[in-house]
């Protein structure tokens, strides 16, 4: 206000014909002329005179350039001076600066990265208005909800609902079979649609149309509408792809038992790359038959979803339901629950976790800075005392605050960014994430960690500055070094104790969860799953019955039959994550079944053993003697043989999953293999052999010397040899396989690492900074103490006594609340992650107590270093 | 005795007392500093000129042409009324801050 008022005047004087430039060279003159008449009167000749007059001006530039600046820039003037006192302020206490920029970039990276995380991964469907768009379920007299309705059931309420302008059904998750379109049959993931998906989403298709009412007829031909990343990728984004005729099968189609058969599909369209479901669809088809939907509805302009829910209720009588739930009505609740709910549990922990260490960050900074204030005391009285008002010390410490916060920026921003791409290529990975998951570095996130940083800087830098602005300078000066070293080390002990117990408590519990997760990623096998190639065949066609199995031994002789494949077996579940079944071994006298306990359930071929080098240790594996029709028999793992008969052999023993299933022969024990699958206890599995079971589709396994990629071409056109229409899909090693399954908990798990080496970082740093601090404050004690025979010993017992009496009190206090805190995270990722050992509880606390502990040491060895003489004579 | 380097704090207050009890052109002031001081403070009389228009910037001092005692036209300070009231603060401060320091420097 005071410079636009000035540079208002200024501007009045200008146009007066007198400007300020003019005025101060006059006023110059003026006392030049003056000061040379002066010493012409004391005796000088006129050139000498006039001469002296300038030199005791002094450097005539420069006071203009000084007269300019107090006018015009005097404010950003002033501000970048401050920044200039202020950065060389900072680099006075670099280490001291370093920690502290440290700490804030840090908390600031860690906690963008968390925030652009937490937002990535809760983005919703991208429907246009999501909160007119209703999800449709069945609700059942027991109290809960179905999310799934048959095909025809839907069609009918469609026809009668009165709240809803658009509707629409799908079915996700399943495959689609294309033959014909390149060398070999392809399969991509595919899901049903009905009409009213633009409607409903409020969406256009990229190219041609979506599915009408039309398509839904019984008698339809099969219309595709293809994704657009599958048209890019498989069309090269041909405009001409409407119309296109394939040949495709899928169950989305199918009706009874009976496979699905191919027949002519023709390409109607192509979706917006925003149109998505929860899985993965490449291929979107006209369904039809028996299929389970998910229905959702947009409502009609101006009804509430109350007045819907009303109408709604009134519904669904005689829907298609499993026997044992009796239909109420139909209910709605809103689209997008999110994410999955495991992600979810991880998230929040985590998010506690990050919010602690940043918490943790802003302590230690506020604690830093306010030692320097402390420190800076004398300073600040002494600039008091020669004119500068309590205003410009405030800006100073203010100016000061933000550079510090700047400096965090710089390392938190590129921080965040390098976090955050790390997590999205690992994301990227894990199939069964929602697709329109993309993590990026959240701009918004960002901005407001720097905020946060840039307030917890100058709420920091403020605090002290406005006491600093209330100093009594005499007081200051006299107490000196001396001064509240009493006070202060109270404080100081109290923020070692705080920080120990907090420091013990985050780590503990994001230990946890690292071990929890990174639990799950490593893959320990005896064989290498490098050389071990997985393709999944799916004999669908077949139908469920004894060809499809026979389908697939064709299958795995054709692929033993590929040069360079040296074993090969097929099993029925994913080789890295079996299904899990509650098994109850037969008491061997009563014949009743005992505790279940879970195991995993495979299901292989016999040289399923010899390809995953997993040797049979006692009894037999299997033989092509055990076929359908035979005696159920099956062989355990070592782990689960110890589970179930720990003091005798297995062989010949019976278990059996529910009371309706078969007593299964235990007919040989095998080595134990790794899974990702930590629900089964203590490496549990049983193995059934592939012959006497129905399944419609079985993994490949071949294990191979040479680089196991280059068998794919040679495997594909083995399998199309016996049956061209027999797509091979999932073509992956092991390793692949694997690294794709824990994708998501190794990210986590790496995040999780980060956060807790930063919380024991900070941490230290913290007490380090505090001890530290007032171990130099009390350096002229030290120093007496030391002249009066003070030895080192004595010197480090008087700094660290205390402290690990302190340390061993804050530790168990943190330990305490961290394992308290963490009990519901782990209880809730139960069958997530395996158990936690008690060693890790010791080795977490052992950490804690070594870096808390040699942050009190090394200060305390500075004070039993002190030279006595040095030390009095600086005071 | 050495001369004393002046601290720019100090050369505010040393302007503002100066006017204290009438209005000045800088030439005066610089003489007046110098002269009261015993000539112990070197200030470049240059110096001066940034430190009036800090101040005037700052409402302490108004400025205002008028005629010397040469009849030349120069430009002549005042204090003003929060200057007045600057001068009494800092004074006060002063008193004590010097105070302050003997006792710590003789005390030593």
């Amino acid at each position: 206000m005071k410079d636009l008022i000035q540079t208002l005047r200024n501007r009045f004087r200008r146009a007066a014909g007198r400007s300020f430039e003019a005025d101060m060279e006059e006023e110059i003159r003026f006392h030049l002329d003056m000061r040379a008449s002066r010493n012409r009167d004391s005796g000088m000749n006129a050139e000498v005179a006039g001469k002296q007059a300038r030199r005791s001006f002094g450097h005539m530039d420069g006071v203009r350039e000084a007269c300019r600046d107090e006018r015009r820039f005097e404010f950003i003037r002033e501000v970048l001076k401050d920044a200039r006192y202020g950065w060389r302020a900072l680099m006075r206490m670099p280490a001291l600066t370093a920690a502290a920029a440290l700490a804030l970039g840090v908390g600031v990276g860690l906690m963008s990265v968390e925030l652009s995380f937490v937002r990535g991964v809760a983005a919703n469907m991208p429907i246009r208005d999501p909160e007119r768009v209703r999800e449709i379920r069945i609700a059942a007299k027991e109290g809960f909800q179905l999310s799934s309705m048959s095909l025809q059931d839907y069609q009918t309420w469609r026809a009668t609902q009165r709240s809803f302008s658009d509707t629409v059904a799908f079915s996700y998750g399943s495959t689609i079979h294309v033959s014909g379109h390149g060398a070999y049959a392809l399969s991509f993931p595919a899901s049903g649609l009905t009409a009213g998906a633009a409607g409903t989403f409020g969406t256009r298709p990229l190219l041609g149309r979506m599915f009408t009412t039309e398509d839904e007829r019984p008698t339809a031909p099969l219309a595709i509408l293809l994704s657009s990343e599958i048209w890019a990728r498989e069309f090269g984004s041909a405009a001409d792809v409407v119309g296109r005729r394939l040949r495709a099968r899928t169950s989305l189609r199918s009706r009874g038992k009976s496979g699905p058969a191919y027949e002519e599909a023709t390409v109607i369209g192509v979706t917006p790359p925003e149109f998505a479901t929860e899985k993965k669809t490449d291929f979107w088809v006209n369904m039809s038959g028996e299929q389970r939907v998910t229905v959702m509805a947009r409502l009609r302009n101006g009804v509430r979803p109350e007045t819907a829910d009303a109408e709604l209720a009134t519904q669904g009588a005689g829907f298609a339901v499993p026997p044992e739930v009796k239909v109420r009505g139909l209910a709605s609740g809103p689209v997008n629950s999110g994410a999955g709910s495991r992600l979810k549990i991880l998230l929040s922990t985590l998010f506690g976790v990050v919010a602690g260490v940043m918490a943790l960050a802003c302590v230690n900074v506020g604690t830093l800075l306010t030692m320097r204030a402390l420190e800076r005391g004398r300073e600040l009285a002494l600039r008091m005392a020669l004119g500068a008002t309590r205003g410009r010390l405030v800006r100073q410490m203010l100016v000061e605050s933000a550079l510090l916060a700047g400096l965090a920026a710089a390392i938190g921003i590129p921080l965040a960014w390098a976090g955050v791409s790390l997590l999205d290529r690992q994301l990227a990975l894990d199939e069964s994430k929602p697709v329109w998951i993309r993590l990026q570095v959240d701009g918004l996130a960002v901005a407001g960690m720097f905020a946060t940083s840039l307030i917890a800087a100058l709420a920091a830098g403020l605090l002290p500055a406005l006491r600093a602005a209330r100093i009594d300078a005499n007081a200051a000066l006299k107490n000196g070094a001396w001064g509240s070293s009493l006070r202060l080390g109270r404080l100081a002990r109290g923020m070692v104790a705080l920080q120990s117990a907090a420091a013990c408590a985050l780590l503990l519990i994001t230990g946890l969860l690292l071990h929890a997760l990174l639990g799950v990623s490593r893959l320990d096998a005896p064989y290498d799953p490098k050389g071990v190639l997985t393709a999944y065949v799916s004999a669908q066609s077949y139908g469920e019955s004894p060809s499809a199995v026979r389908a697939m031994q064709q299958a795995l002789e054709r692929a033993r039959a590929v040069p360079g494949v040296e074993a090969a077996a097929l099993c029925a579940r994913t080789p890295v994550h079996p299904f899990t079944t509650r098994v109850s071994p037969r008491n061997a006298d009563t014949g009743a079944s005992r505790n279940g306990r879970i195991a995993a359930d495979q299901i292989v071929s016999p040289e399923f053993f010899a390809v995953m080098q997993a040797p049979i240790l006692q009894g037999r594996g299997f033989t092509s003697a055990d076929r359908e029709g035979g005696e159920p028999v099956a062989v355990v793992s070592e782990g689960m043989a110890r589970l179930f008969w720990p003091d005798r052999s297995a062989v010949g023993r019976q278990f059996r999953g529910s009371e309706r299933d078969p007593w299964l022969t235990v007919v040989g024990v095998c080595a134990d293999l790794p899974t990702d699958n930590s629900r089964a206890e203590s490496g549990a599995a049983f193995y059934r052999p592939i012959a006497q079971e129905q399944t419609m589709g079985a993994f490949l396994l071949l294990r191979t010397g040479v680089e196991p990629h280059s068998l794919i071409r040679p495997l594909r056109n083995a399998v199309r040899a016996f049956d061209p229409d027999l797509p091979v899909e999932k073509v992956f090693t092991v390793e692949e396989m694997y690294d794709r399954r824990v994708a998501t908990p190794r990210a986590l798990g790496a995040l999780a690492a980060a956060f807790a080496l930063s919380a024991l970082a900070l941490a230290t740093v913290g007490i380090y900074g505090v001890t530290g601090f007032s171990v130099r404050k009390r350096m002229l004690e030290f120093g007496v103490r030391v002249a009066l025979g003070a030895s080192p010993r004595d010197m480090a017992k008087l700094t660290l006594g205390r402290g690990a009496l302190q340390l061993a009190a804050s530790l168990s206090a943190g330990s305490l609340i961290g394992f308290l805190a963490s009990r519901p995270m782990l209880k809730s990722m139960e069958g997530l992650t395996g158990q936690v050992p008690p060693a890790a509880y010791a080795i977490i606390l052992a950490v804690v107590a070594v870096s808390t502990f040699s942050a009190l040491w090394l200060p305390a060895r500075e004070a039993a270093k002190v030279d006595p003489a040095e030390t009095l004579r600086a005071e | 005795m050495a001369k004393l380097e002046v601290l720019q704090g100090t050369l505010d207050l040393l302007v503002l007392s100066t006017l204290r009890k009438e209005k000045m052109h800088g030439f005066a002031i610089a003489e007046r500093i110098l002269r009261l001081s015993g000539e112990t403070i070197a200030v470049e009389e240059g110096s001066l000129y940034p430190a009036l228009y800090r101040l005037e910037r700052q409402g302490l001092i108004q400025a205002e042409w008028g005629q010397s005692e040469n009849n030349r036209r120069a430009k002549y300070y005042s204090l003003t009324r929060a200057g007045r009231k600057r001068l009494e603060e800092e004074c006060s401060g002063w008193r004590r801050m010097s105070l302050a320091v003997t006792s710590v420097v003789e005390g030593a």
